[in-house]
């Protein structure tokens, strides 16, 4: 795609993504949250031509995309690595069906596991599916292939995904913006032969889907978004995204296949570059997905033997696997003054305390994906296991199963139940399995940013919409017995589940809710602080793990600027010795 | 030099973030091509926080390698210590005079350790009281302005109304005021 370049600006990978997006005409974006994914639609939903959302989860929104997509508009769907396995059924499908308007699916993968509890290769989807990837090395290339992903997917009847990783979705470069093309839906058409998939039709599908790969297979020899850079015959790399950087960085003298395509691969060009150019090494990150694909097309070529699998791949680790010395002397020998600082629940939190106390009761603790994941550290150290969106409640089923002995519960956020909760308890109340859920809602999607959900009634666009009441809810499912109260009560929370443990009838779901200290608003300036007098030096309130909450000493103190007065501590103190300082 | 880097390091929610967007919007402005790495997420909650910023005619990879920092600007001293690995000998360092200690540990005042150690290597270093600075502007948040203004001087940019359209373009409107004000003060602050 050919484009006049003028005003230029500096913009994060996903603000450009976002950019494309608009660019290329989309009608409607969807989403989950999902760091590095995030920013994505939140930068999409600025312009109001474009109807943004945030979906309660990925499956629904790429079904919500697709459907844009097969009633003839234009649809993006965003999602971070692991929100593809949410959405993964519906991608095994419309790839068979296709689509009418353009459908681009974006995913963010996050090699080093910056944010994320796996680092999988989500390239291989592409191959899964059967569609056509396309891998932004940055920002400007991250707009020009999200808009050209439109193009393509309309001309050869297949969702387009676009593969970025942290280092593109988190980085900020140079994008040269462009106006925004004028695309009206195509009119509605039903073509039941071609969107109901029964298996006969599903069949016919099946054998046009191989079809569309052969075409795709011809085009991407054809397309610019692949490219040779030729330059030293004697040492040539296979590389794209962000790789392609740290590559020109490092080697600025090697000659470059650089892939804007990932799959299918466009093999003349490998051939032609593999047989003009010696010494060819494939760089990638994450799994040897190119590498295999390369190889197995019969091409010779270098890869995993050299370039590590695991973690991401920086211009320091490029170097080290070609032997290139480390020109610049660095000084690398402060770092041993210098104690770990792990990220932790914010001083104020109103999770905190609900953590407090269920190490105290010795619940056995099965964790969620969110900002409570960081109950695992100590000195609450009470999360037992953590794997997925709304994992805890199911798998919370299973340890009490399998040790019936002990008292099971699970701790899962609000959007994170709203996400894949639902199902989980509704499991556990039609199976009847006797563990105590905590939903512990703080009206956001915190961990990455403070999104809204279905629960806070407000939507991506910032229109006010229809709020979920999370207890009507969990009644709805069959619930009998429903605690709902606010997180900072935590002395009500302790015996009121101290009954429970001793009822031991469960499922039994705690509606734990305080807006998260982000978004809370607090109308004075009043702290708590620890009064010498009355205070054992028991050091219980540490326990807590609050970042306000200080030792001096033999003594427990708060600092009054970090403390957020939420009053947790004064509730947690045997001895009464922490109360409120009121300041007009 | 192929390409001038800058890291900026901190605790999460210090501002290291909107530090780096000032100072990428000012080099782009100044007609180099920038590239800026961060991170986002689990790392800003109170964590350990770094952002890696290159410029020059041409600039590739987002990230540094060991040694390509010609400046450092820090918002804690301790985290001034961890990324020095990416400092060249010549680097010139900023240290925000301020420490945060571990959660649960005794506070302690700002030991000036990472600017002694750094000294001893020979470094340039230049401690900036920011954070009283911000408290005394009622507004703790700006302390990452204060330290922009001093790199401005330290960096030799005398434009001030470039300065004045990057703060325009990093913050909302509400907020335009008092981060001019915490910018001059750190640019009093330092004399080369």
């Amino acid at each position: 795609m050919k484009e006049q370049k003028n005003n230029s600006c500096l913009m994060l990978g996903n603000e450009a993504i976002a950019r494309g997006a608009y660019e290329g005409g989309v009608q409607v974006g969807s989403g989950y949250p999902g760091t590095p994914s995030s920013e994505i639609l939140e930068y999409l939903s600025q312009f109001k031509e474009v109807h943004s959302r945030w979906c309660p989860n990925e499956k629904v929104a790429l079904e919500v995309a697709a459907g844009v997509a097969i009633a003839g508009g234009r649809a993006l769907a965003t999602m971070k690595h692991v929100g593809l396995n949410v959405a993964a059924d519906p991608l095994m499908t419309i790839s068979y069906t296709g689509v009418r308007g353009g459908l681009v699916i974006v995913v963010a993968d996050d090699p080093g596991m910056h944010s994320s509890q796996n680092e999988q290769d989500s390239r291989n989807y592409a191959k899964f599916a059967k569609i056509p990837f396309f891998e932004p090395a940055d920002g400007e290339e991250a707009r020009i292939f999200t808009k050209e992903g439109f193009i393509i997917s309309e001309k050869f009847d297949t969702p387009i995904m676009i593969r970025s990783t942290t280092r593109v979705s988190h980085s900020r470069s140079v994008v040269f913006p462009q106006e925004r093309i004028h695309f009206s839906p195509f009119p509605y058409q039903k073509d039941a032969e071609k969107y109901v998939m029964i298996p006969a039709f599903a069949r016919k599908r099946r054998v046009a889907l191989e079809k569309r790969l052969e075409v795709l297979r011809d085009w991407v020899d054809e397309s610019d978004l692949n490219r040779i850079e030729m330059r030293d015959p004697h040492f040539g790399i296979i590389t794209g995204g962000v790789l392609y950087n740290h590559v020109r960085e490092v080697f600025p003298q090697a000659s470059i296949l650089k892939i804007g395509i990932g799959y299918p691969l466009p093999f003349e060009m490998i051939s032609d570059f593999v047989r003009k150019v010696k010494n060819v090494v494939v760089v990638e990150e994450l799994d040897p997905f190119w590498e295999t694909e390369i190889k197995a097309a019969g091409i010779p070529v270098e890869g995993r033997n050299r370039i590590p699998g695991i973690g991401e791949i920086t211009p320091d680790i490029l170097k080290v696997a070609f032997g290139v010395p480390q020109p610049v002397p660095s000084i690398d020998d402060l770092n041993q003054y210098v104690f770990p600082r792990p990220p932790v629940l914010c001083a104020g939190c109103p999770h905190r305390g609900v953590f407090r106390i269920l190490s105290e009761l010795k619940i056995t603790v099965t964790g969620d994906i969110g900002c409570y994941t960081l109950g695992v550290m100590p000195p609450t150290s009470s999360i037992d296991s953590c794997i997925c969106m709304g994992a805890s409640i199911s798998n919370a089923e299973g340890f009490k199963l399998t040790h019936p002995e002990l008292t099971v519960g699970a701790v899962i956020g609000d959007s994170t139940f709203i996400h894949s909760g639902i199902g989980p308890l509704l499991d556990a109340v039609y199976n009847q399995t006797n563990i105590i859920v905590f939903i512990l809602d703080n009206r956001v999607t915190a961990m990455t940013g403070g999104q809204n959900h279905p629960g806070t009634g407000i939507t991506l666009m910032g229109e006010k919409t229809s709020k979920l009441d999370i207890e009507e809810l969990v009644k709805a499912l069959g619930v009998k017995e429903v605690h709902h109260l606010s997180s900072f009560d935590i002395s009500h929370f302790r015996s009121l589940l101290k009954e429970v443990v001793k009822k031991n009838s469960g499922p039994t779901v705690f509606i734990l809710s305080e807006p998260c200290q982000l978004i809370r608003k607090k109308g004075n300036k009043n702290f708590y602080q620890v009064d010498p007098n009355l205070c054992r030096l028991c050091k219980k309130c540490l326990q807590l793990g609050c970042p306000a909450i200080r030792l001096d000493g033999e003594r427990a103190q708060i600092i009054a600027e970090y403390c957020r007065a939420c009053g947790v501590c004064s509730q947690i103190c045997q001895f009464n010795a922490i109360k409120e300082e009121y300041q007009s | 030099m192929k390409f001038g880097g800058i890291v900026i390091v901190g605790v999460g929610g210090t501002g290291v973030l909107k530090a780096s967007e000032m100072l990428s919007r000012f080099l782009l402005n100044q007609g180099f091509d920038v590239r800026q790495s961060e991170v986002h997420g689990m790392a800003q909650r109170g964590g350990s926080v770094i952002t890696q910023l290159k410029y020059g005619e041409k600039v590739y990879s987002p990230l540094l390698g060991k040694g390509e920092a010609q400046y450092m600007i820090a918002t804690e001293e301790v985290e001034a210590l961890r990324y020095s690995e990416f400092l060249s000998f010549d680097a010139t360092i900023i240290i925000n005079s301020w420490r945060l200690n571990p959660v649960g540990t005794k506070p302690e005042p700002y030991t000036g350790l990472s600017a002694r150690l750094y000294r001893e290597k020979g470094i340039l270093v230049y401690e900036v009281n920011a954070d009283s600075i911000a408290k005394s502007l009622q507004n703790s948040r700006v302390a990452n302005s204060v330290l922009i203004g001093a790199f401005s001087k330290i960096f030799n940019s005398d434009n001030e109304n470039i300065w004045e359209d990057v703060i325009r373009e990093t913050f909302p409107k509400k907020f335009f005021d008092i981060n001019m004000k915490a910018f001059f003060k750190g640019r009093e602050l330092v004399t080369i």
